[in-house]
C-alpha cells in the first residue's frame, strides 16, 4: 500500500469516525429531547385528566343533587294531586289518563302510586301492573321505596342507576302518601345524566383527548388499580391489557408519588400519580400513551440533514486528503522512482525536490549518495580496469618468465649419458627463481639454481637480467667460481635496486661425472648416493648482487653413474603449513633418502607434490625450484621414448610438430619418414582437439616418440571420447570432384601414410601406436 | 606461431597463389579463403605455387577441394605448381590429382 493511501484512508477514515460519532451525538440528544417533550406532554394530560375527572365527578353529582330535590316537589304535588281527586271521587281510570298526560308533556317519564299494600294502581303507564314489595332479593332496586308504605321514611331519593329489568338508567325518588299510606314515586330517566357526566367529566376529556388529539390511548385507574376511565384510537392493532406486573410498578410509582415513562414498541406510554386535586381518584394513576411518530419522523430528518451534512464533510475532507497526501507522497514517489532507477544501474538520476522539510532534507542526503556513487563507481570502474590490464600484463609476464626456463623435457634426448630434470612453480604470476642448464661445449653440462630476494614483478625483471648476464657470463669460459665472480660484478653494477641474488652454479663433465661448482648465498644442493643423501659441501660464497669484486671458491665433486644431484630454492624448505610449521631442511633430507633412487622427473615431481600436501590449504609462500641432475655415466644406452606433453589447443601442433623434427634430427632420421609422421601425428592431434572432448576444459595428451629397430614409433595418449580410426570408413578417392566429400581425408592420409596402425582404449585413455618402416 | 605467407599474382587471365609456409590446421583456414576469394571472380583460372609449402594437413586439402569444385562450376580446374614429393604424395593418396592439374 503506498503512503498516499494510507494517509488518504486515514484521514477519510478520522472523518468518517468524526461525522458519524458527531450525528450520532446529535440524533441521540434530539431524539431525547422530543421524548422528553412528549413525556411532558403526557404527564400535562394526565395532571389535566386528573383534575378533570374530580371536576366533572363534582358537577354532576350537584345536579344530580338538584334534580332529586325537584323530583321529591314534583312526588309531594303528585301525592296531594291524588289525595284531593279520590277525596273528589275522580276514578282511577281518569286518573291515570291526567297522570300519563302529565308524563307525555313534561320531562317526567314515570309516575307510580301505590295503595297500601304497595301495588301501584294509579301509574301513567297502563300496561305495566307493578307491586312494591320489601324483598330485598326479588326488587333490589325498588324494595328501598317500602319504608315509605311503613311510614318509616318520609322521602326516598335513590341515586341515578340502571334498572334491573331492562337496564335504562333511572333515577327514582319517592314520598309518603298524603292521605294514606301510599308509596309515590317519580322516575327520571337519567340519561341526560350520563350525558352530562360525559359531556363535563372524565369520560368526555378521556374520549376527545383521544378521539381529536395525538394521543394514542388513556387509561384512568383508581387507587386499586382498577381501570375506571380507557379509551384508545382506533388502530389497526389493540393495545394490551395492562399486566399484574405493571398494575403492581404503577402501584408502586404512585406510592412514591412519581412519573415515569417509557419507551415500547414506539409507543411512549407515561404514567403519572394522581394527588389531592383527583378528589375520588386520589391515589389513582393516568397512564397515557403518545405515538412517537412524530419523535421518528424528526429523527430521521435530523438523521436525512446529518448524513447530506457529512456527505458535505466527507467529501471536503477527502479533497483535503487528497491534495494532502499528494503533496507528501509525490516526492516519496519521486524518490522512490529514482531509487529505483538508480538500483537499475542508472547513477545519473538527480532528483529535484526543493521542499524544506524532512523529505527535502531526504532529497539533498539522496542526491549526495548518488554523486558518491558514481564517483565510486568511477574509481571502481578505473580500478578494475587497471587491475585487470595489471592482471593480463602479468599472465603475459608470467609466460615470458616460464619461456626463459628451458621446460622441454628430456631436454638433450641424444644424451645419455645423464637426465635432467627441472621445475620452477611461482608463488605469484611471476617469481625470482630461476633454473637453467646448457651445454658449454659436447662435453660439459653448465646448470645452475638462482633465487633473487623478494617475489613479484621487480623479482622477475632482476631474474630476466640475471640470467641473460649468466648466459652472456658462462659462454665466456672459466670454472663455475670464475663466473659467478664475473656475474657478481655485473650484476653490482648498476644495481640501483639494491636486490640481490643466491646463485649455484655447477658444470658437469659427462664423461667423467666431475662437477665443478660454486655457490653464492644459495641453500647447498643435495648429493643423492648410493649411501645416503647429503648436502654439498660449503663454500662460503656471498649472494651475488651485494659486494662487487666478491670472491667465489671452487668447489669439486664427482657423481657415480646412478648419483644424482639435486638443487633447489629455499621455496622448498621455507614452505609452511596453516599453523606456520617449515617444511624444512630435516623433511626434504628425508624425502631425498627415501626417494633418491627414483628417475629425475619422478623426485622432482612427488617432492612438489609431498610439499603441497605438507602445506594443505596454506597459500605458497614463496618461489618453488628444483632441479635433478641424473647422472648414469658413458655406458648407459639412450633407451627410453621421448615424451611430449601437449594441451588440447589448435597452437600446441607445432610443439608436437617441432619436437618431431627435433627427435629425428638427433637420430638422423630420414625426412620422408619425419615428413609423413608429422602429418600423421598432425592429423591424429587435430582430430582429438577438435572432436575429442564433450567439455570446453583443458586436457592432456601424450605424445611419446621412440626408435624401434628398424622403424619409428609415435604413441598418442588421450583421455578423450573413445575413437578408433581403423574403423573410420574408408574414403573412395576415385569419385569425381563434385562427387568427393570433404570430410574422413586426415584418417585416410595416417592409414595411407603410416606402416602400422594399433588402437587400444584403456582406462578411459585412447592409446594409438603409429609406425613407419625407417627404409 | 608461424604465420601463412601467401602473396597474390595476377596473370593475363590467371591468378597465381604463391604460399610460404606449413599448411596445418592452424593455417589452413587462411589458405582456404585465399583461395577461395582468388575463384570468386567470373572467369579466368587459379594456380597455386608450393614451392615452398613444406607440409599439407588434411584441412589443407579441404582448401584445395572446395577450391576445385568452386571452380568446376565456370569450367577451370585447380592448378598446383612446384609441388613437392611428399606433397605430391599425399596428392596422389588421396586422389587429388584426378581432379587438380600438377604443373612442373
Amino acid at each position: 500500500m503506498t503512503i498516499k493511501t494510507q494517509t488518504l484512508l486515514m484521514v477519510t477514515l478520522l472523518l468518517v469516525v468524526t461525522i458519524f460519532a458527531t450525528a450520532g451525538v446529535v440524533v441521540w440528544g434530539s431524539r431525547r429531547g422530543l421524548l422528553a417533550e412528549s413525556e411532558t406532554q403526557g404527564l400535562v394530560i394526565a395532571r389535566l385528566l386528573a383534575r378533570s375527572a374530580a371536576f366533572g365527578a363534582q358537577v354532576t353529582s350537584d345536579v344530580e343533587k338538584a334534580i332529586g330535590e325537584q323530583m321529591i316537589v314534583e312526588a309531594t304535588i303528585a301525592a296531594h294531586l291524588v289525595a284531593l281527586a279520590e277525596a273528589a271521587g275522580v276514578g282511577a281510570k281518569e286518573l291515570n289518563r291526567r297522570l300519563k298526560q302529565i308524563a307525555d308533556d313534561t320531562v317526567l317519564d314515570e309516575i307510580w302510586i301505590t295503595d297500601e299494600r304497595g301495588h301501584a294502581y294509579l301509574r301513567n303507564i297502563t300496561d305495566v301492573d307493578f307491586t312494591f314489595s320489601p324483598d330485598r332479593e326479588r326488587q333490589p332496586q325498588a324494595h328501598a321505596f317500602w319504608p315509605l308504605l311503613t311510614g318509616k321514611n318520609k322521602t326516598v331519593v335513590q341515586d341515578a342507576r340502571q334498572r334491573e329489568i331492562d337496564t335504562q338508567i333511572f333515577k327514582y325518588v319517592g314520598v309518603a302518601g298524603v292521605d294514606k299510606p301510599r308509596i309515590v314515586q317519580v322516575g327520571y330517566h337519567a340519561n341526560m345524566l350520563r350525558q352530562l357526566q360525559q359531556s363535563m367529566g372524565l369520560t368526555r376529556l378521556v374520549n376527545q383527548l383521544v378521539s381529536e388529539g395525538s394521543v394514542i390511548a388513556i387509561r384512568v385507574l383508581d387507587k386499586n388499580m382498577i381501570t375506571v376511565e380507557y379509551a384508545e384510537k382506533l388502530l389497526d392493532k389493540k393495545l394490551p391489557e395492562p399486566s399484574e406486573s405493571n398494575l403492581a410498578d404503577w402501584r408502586k410509582l404512585v406510592s412514591e408519588g412519581r412519573s415515569e415513562s417509557s419507551l415500547e414498541a414506539s409507543l411512549l406510554k407515561v404514567v403519572a400519580p394522581i394527588g389531592e386535586e383527583g378528589g375520588e381518584l386520589k391515589d389513582g394513576a393516568i397512564l397515557v400513551t403518545l405515538p412517537t411518530d412524530h419523535v421518528q419522523a424528526a429523527i430521521q430528518n435530523r438523521i436525512r440533514l446529518a448524513m447530506v451534512v457529512s456527505g458535505l464533510v466527507l467529501l471536503l475532507g477527502s479533497m483535503i486528503a487528497i491534495f494532502g497526501a499528494n503533496t507528501i507522497s509525490r516526492p516519496i514517489a519521486e524518490l522512490t522512482e529514482m531509487t529505483r532507477r538508480i538500483a537499475g544501474g542508472d547513477f545519473t538520476q538527480r532528483i529535484n525536490i526543493r521542499a524544506k522539510n524532512e523529505i527535502g532534507a531526504l532529497a539533498v542526503s539522496f542526491n549526495e549518495m548518488t554523486r558518491r556513487l558514481n564517483e565510486s563507481i568511477e574509481h571502481l570502474k578505473e580500478t578494475t580496469a587497471a587491475k585487470e590490464r595489471i592482471e593480463s600484463e602479468l599472465q603475459i609476464a608470467h609466460e615470458i618468465q616460464m619461456s626463459m626456463v628451458p621446460k622441454i623435457f628430456p631436454p638433450f634426448p641424444d644424451r645419455s649419458e645423464f637426465d635432467i630434470f627441472a621445475a620452477l612453480v611461482p608463488a605469484k604470476e611471476v617469481g625470482g627463481d630461476l633454473y637453467d642448464f646448457f651445454f658449454i661445449d659436447d662435453d660439459h653440462l653448465c646448470f645452475a639454481v638462482a633465487d633473487v630476494s623478494g617475489k613479484g614483478v621487480p623479482a622477475s625483471l632482476f631474474m630476466a637480467v640475471t640470467k641473460t648476464l649468466f648466459r652472456a657470463t658462462a659462454g665466456n669460459g672459466g670454472t663455475p667460481g670464475e663466473i659467478l665472480a664475473r656475474l657478481n660484478t655485473d650484476i653490482c653494477r648498476d644495481n640501483e635496486s639494491c636486490m640481490f641474488v643466491t646463485f649455484f652454479c655447477g658444470i658437469l663433465n659427462i664423461r667423467t661425472g666431475q662437477v665443478d661448482y660454486s655457490n653464492g648465498g644459495h641453500n647447498l644442493p643435495y648429493y643423492l648416493h648410493r649411501d645416503g643423501v647429503s648436502p654439498l659441501e660449503s663454500l662460503g660464497g656471498r649472494a651475488l648482487g651485494l659486494v662487487e669484486q666478491s670472491p667465489y671458491a671452487a668447489g669439486r665433486m664427482v657423481l657415480r653413474p646412478g648419483e644424482a644431484l639435486l638443487l633447489y630454492t629455499d621455496g622448498v624448505t621455507e614452505a609452511m603449513d596453516l599453523s606456520k610449521t617449515l617444511y624444512s631442511d630435516e623433511r626434504l633430507e628425508q624425502f631425498l633418502g627415501n626417494n633418491r633412487g627414483a628417475a629425475a622427473r619422478q623426485i622432482i615431481g612427488d617432492l612438489i607434490s609431498d610439499v603441497r600436501h605438507f602445506a594443505g590449504d596454506a597459500p605458497q609462500s614463496d618461489d618453488i625450484t628444483i632441479l635433478a641432475l641424473h647422472y648414469f655415466g658413458t655406458t648407459k644406452k639412450m633407451t627410453e621414448p621421448v615424451e611430449i606433453k601437449l594441451h588440447n589447443k589448435l597452437p600446441e601442433l607445432a610443439s608436437a610438430s617441432q619436437a618431431l623434427a627435433e627427435f629425428g634430427r638427433q637420430h638422423g632420421l630420414p625426412d620422408s619418414v619425419l615428413h609423413d609422421l608429422n602429418l600423421a601425428l598432425g592429423e591424429i592431434l587435430t582430430n582429438i582437439i577438435f572432436y575429442g572432448y564433450t567439455d570446453s576444459g583443458e586436457h592432456e595428451i601424450t605424445v611419446r616418440l621412440s626408435i624401434e629397430p628398424g622403424e619409428m614409433r609415435v604413441e598418442v595418449e588421450d583421455d578423450g571420447q573413445p575413437f578408433n580410426p581403423l574403423e573410420a570408413p574408408e574414403v573412395d578417392t576415385t569419385k569425381p570432384l563434385e562427387d568427393r566429400a570433404v570430410g574422413g581425408l586426415g584418417v585416410h592420409l595416417v592409414r595411407k601414410l603410416t606402416d602400422g596402425l594399433e588402437y587400444q582404449r584403456h582406462a578411459g585413455k585412447n592409446l594409438l601406436v603409429m609406425t613407419k618402416h625407417l627404409r | 606461431m608461424k604465420e601463412l605467407e601467401i602473396a597474390l599474382e595476377q596473370l593475363q587471365s590467371t591468378i597465381v597463389l604463391h604460399v610460404i609456409g606449413a599448411v596445418d590446421s592452424n593455417t589452413a583456414p587462411e589458405l582456404q579463403q585465399a583461395l577461395l576469394r582468388a575463384t570468386e571472380g567470373p572467369t579466368g583460372g587459379v594456380e597455386l605455387d608450393l614451392a615452398k609449402v613444406s607440409y599439407m594437413s588434411s584441412a589443407g586439402l579441404r582448401a584445395l577441394l572446395l577450391a576445385a569444385k568452386a571452380l568446376q562450376k565456370r569450367g577451370e580446374r585447380l592448378a598446383l605448381l612446384n609441388v613437392p614429393p611428399q606433397i605430391l604424395n599425399v596428392l596422389n593418396l588421396t586422389g587429388f590429382t584426378t581432379f587438380i592439374d600438377v604443373k612442373p
